[in-house]
């Protein structure tokens, strides 16, 4: 108890903005028109000019890492905080434990504010791992003792053995992540910021940490965990904000999020390098459309009409038994001649893993030419060998292959994202497998004499 | 408004904060001795043989090698103990300084990852100094007594009265010193030069009169050389060790503890104002 007031003590002291708000609503962490900017120098000589002509000459740019972001988040929730690099979530983390100021717009936090940001949480490279831990708490204001008590628990926790009392200079990026972590969450906060910190360790110690998570949300507690693991993100969070260019994009669902992400991603990608043989034609305007849950992201110059499942009797069905043949049946229209059309399939499993992507590019296939306003039906058939689980479509089309055995292409015409759901479910005579796929094993038995 | 809440109530807050986390200041100051001995074969044994091996070194060089000759009114020591009365409270001065420099740099992974008061960084590089100094006045207490000379008792007041500007000039200093230099990382360059400069402009190789004697000629420099708060601090010192009369004016002491108080606001007043920033300019 000491060591929570000795803490508030030091952080109203500090900087005064720790203020016990919004408490009757539950809300915890509560972010208002929130605004930082940089000033950008090319060079230190520049910041020097600058100073030196007392405001007369501007020798910065301003560099807006985040603007206007509004959000609260409630005692015991676990918001997930996604976007591209650079969009601002780790500035958004520094000041949400007031380790950076914003320059317009207030930010309350309440409670024990414990943080994992990046790689290392502070630590001084010469000390050895435990007076790392002993520093690390008391700057946090705990006291000693409280301290000594801990560091057994924090011991067990990261699992370094004999590395605690070797200077931290030594560790491996595992183990300094495993004694970061074990340190960050073994002084009991209220709140905890996560900053993609786990990618580092091994697996076992990431279920260890996912299962550290999960008993942490049972406590009620906040958690607010920035991560490139989307489904991380979907199976852990209960909400999830988007970031992009320093604005909030979206707050609402992590799967809703999850697929804007997407979204944002993928005409990013079509933004980003592609190799090149001649000319890429000018693209036009990018429109992202989302109906329900369906991400969609092209041109708007190719629509598509319909999309179906069908099984063997070319009945429209939703749940496919494992082992039986079925079709995807789409409809294309396009508003432009289409020299090169090619069109493409994803499949991903409930977790948002692809597991089988094609095209009929990659298939040296020859689709014919489009005119504008013809409308083309494109049927996919697959023996389904999938696990018996949940899975979603995606479609693409695309017009113009660029290199053989590659999924590039010079102009991306509609990307669609999990335009259709469906089951696989296990048949009687189905052999029972572990996995994403059979992968029909024959297995031959013979005695040797 | 803002002078209010920089200068006074900022102060204030300093004060009240340093009393709340002392031991957050405690941790800071052993972890400066660890990182300075700890890794090193022999430890900590360094904060004794590191002062003894140079008075070992001056007395060597100024009681055999130069014998310089020291007026009346420092009871005729010999120069190196003379030298050394000087050197102490100028070399806390200048180590902390020196070393302010670039701690906030060296422990940026802290300060980008973690909140509590920074301010506490150079006040740590201080009290390590002092450590240090203290041991080196210990020593030399011991060389005293070995050349016979005798502190006097008024020497305990006297090193308190000049040991409270040591502490503001040298805190005000290093603030300012310290998050500058994360600004202008040029700092780091520029002070070595500086501190050389104030090393020969303040008495501490030679005494006040022989510096009256060399500056009859250009009076400026003298009046220059006055203003410095390490001026009086030094000869206050050596006094207080040594010296057989006062020769301080009551107008040195009151100019010297006039401009270390106001260092002292000036400094914590810039740190807050980089304070916000830190992080972000680190």
């Amino acid at each position: 108890m000491s060591a929570i007031t000795n803490l508030n003590i030091a952080k109203n002291l500090d900087n005064g903005r720790c203020r016990i708000a919004n408490a009757a609503a539950g809300i915890v962490i509560s972010a208002r028109n929130v605004t930082k900017k940089f000033r950008l120098y090319d060079s230190p000589y520049a910041r020097l000019q600058e100073l030196l002509s007392f405001g007369l000459l501007k020798r910065h740019r301003d560099f807006w890492a985040l603007k206007n972001i509004n959000f609260d988040i409630k005692k015991g929730e676990t918001v997930g905080l996604i976007g591209r690099n650079g969009s601002g979530k780790s500035t958004l983390l520094k000041m949400l434990c007031s380790v950076s100021q914003p320059t317009n717009g207030t930010i309350s936090v309440s409670g024990i504010i414990s943080t994992i940001l990046e790689l290392g949480v502070g630590f001084t490279p010469d000390l050895t791992g435990r007076e790392n831990i002993y520093l690390k708490g008391i700057l946090m204001g705990f006291s000693k003792e409280e301290m000594t008590k801990r560091i057994p628990q924090i011991e067990k926790f990261a699992e370094i053995g004999d590395y605690i009392d070797h200077p931290v200079k030594y560790y491996s990026d595992g183990m300094f992540v495993r004694l970061a972590f074990a340190s960050a969450i073994n002084i009991d906060p209220d709140i905890l910021l996560v900053d993609e910190a786990l990618a580092v360790g091994d697996l076992r110690f990431q279920q260890k940490c996912y299962s550290f998570f999960e008993s942490f949300k049972e406590k009620k507690k906040t958690l607010l965990l920035v991560s490139h693991d989307l489904n991380l993100i979907k199976s852990l969070c209960d909400g999830a904000i988007l970031l992009d260019k320093g604005k909030l994009v979206h707050y609402g669902q992590p799967d809703e999020v999850v697929d804007r992400y997407l979204a944002i991603l993928f005409q990013d990608a079509h933004n980003g390098p592609v190799p090149v043989e001649g000319t890429i034609v000018a693209r036009k305007e990018e429109k992202v459309l989302i109906d329900n849950t369906v991400v969609r992201i092209g041109t708007g110059e190719v629509d598509l009409e319909e999309v179906s499942i069908l099984d063997n009797n070319d009945n429209e069905a939703r749940f496919i038994s494992s082992g039986q043949y079925f079709k995807i049946r789409f409809v294309v229209k396009t508003s432009k001649d289409l020299i090169n059309p090619h069109y493409g399939i994803s499949f991903r499993n409930n977790r948002g893993v692809e597991l089988f992507g094609v095209n009929t590019y990659t298939m040296h296939l020859n689709p014919s030419p489009l005119k504008a306003g013809e409308k083309v039906t494109v049927e996919y058939g697959f023996d389904c060998q999938l696990t018996p689980g949940d899975y979603s479509i995606s479609i693409g089309i695309a017009d113009k292959g660029i290199e053989k055995k590659s999924f590039y292409f010079k102009e991306y015409l509609l990307s669609m994202q999990n335009v259709l759901q469906f089951k696989v479910v296990e048949s009687l005579d189905s052999i029972i497998f572990n996995g994403y796929f059979n992968m029909k094993p024959i297995v031959k038995i013979s005695k040797s004499s | 408004m803002i002078a209010n809440h920089f200068l006074i109530k900022g102060q204030f807050l300093f004060f009240r904060n340093l009393a709340k986390n002392k031991y957050i200041l405690l941790a800071l100051v052993q972890k400066e001795l660890k990182s300075r001995y700890a890794r090193s074969s022999l430890g900590f044994a360094w904060v004794i043989f590191q002062p003894l091996s140079s008075i070992i070194i001056y007395t060597i060089i100024f009681s055999l090698v130069f014998r310089s000759t020291i007026p009346e009114t420092y009871k005729q020591v010999p120069y190196v103990i003379f030298l050394l009365c000087g050197l102490i409270p100028y070399t806390i001065f200048s180590e902390t300084v020196a070393r302010s420099s670039n701690i906030l740099l060296e422990n940026a992974g802290m300060i980008k990852k973690m909140v509590f008061p920074y301010e506490f960084f150079p006040i740590a590089v201080f009290i390590t100094s002092c450590i240090i100094g203290g041991v080196t006045l210990v020593l030399t207490g011991i060389l005293m007594l070995f050349f016979g000379v005798s502190p006097s008792l008024m020497s305990i007041f006297y090193l308190l009265l000049f040991l409270v500007p040591l502490v503001l000039v040298t805190t005000g200093i290093s603030w300012i010193i310290s998050c500058v230099a994360v600004a202008f990382r040029d700092i780091v360059h520029v002070v070595p030069v500086i501190l050389n400069l104030l090393f020969f402009a303040t008495p501490v190789l030679y005494s006040y009169e022989m510096m009256a004697g060399a500056g009859e000629k250009y009076p400026v420099l003298i009046t220059l050389a006055k203003l410095n708060p390490l001026y009086s601090i030094v000869i206050g010192v050596r006094i207080s060790l040594i010296g057989n009369e006062f020769v301080l004016s009551a107008g040195n002491v009151f100019i010297c503890y006039l401009l270390s108080f106001a260092i002292f606001f000036f400094g914590g007043m810039v740190f807050r104002v980089f304070k916000q920033d830190l992080a972000d300019l680190i």
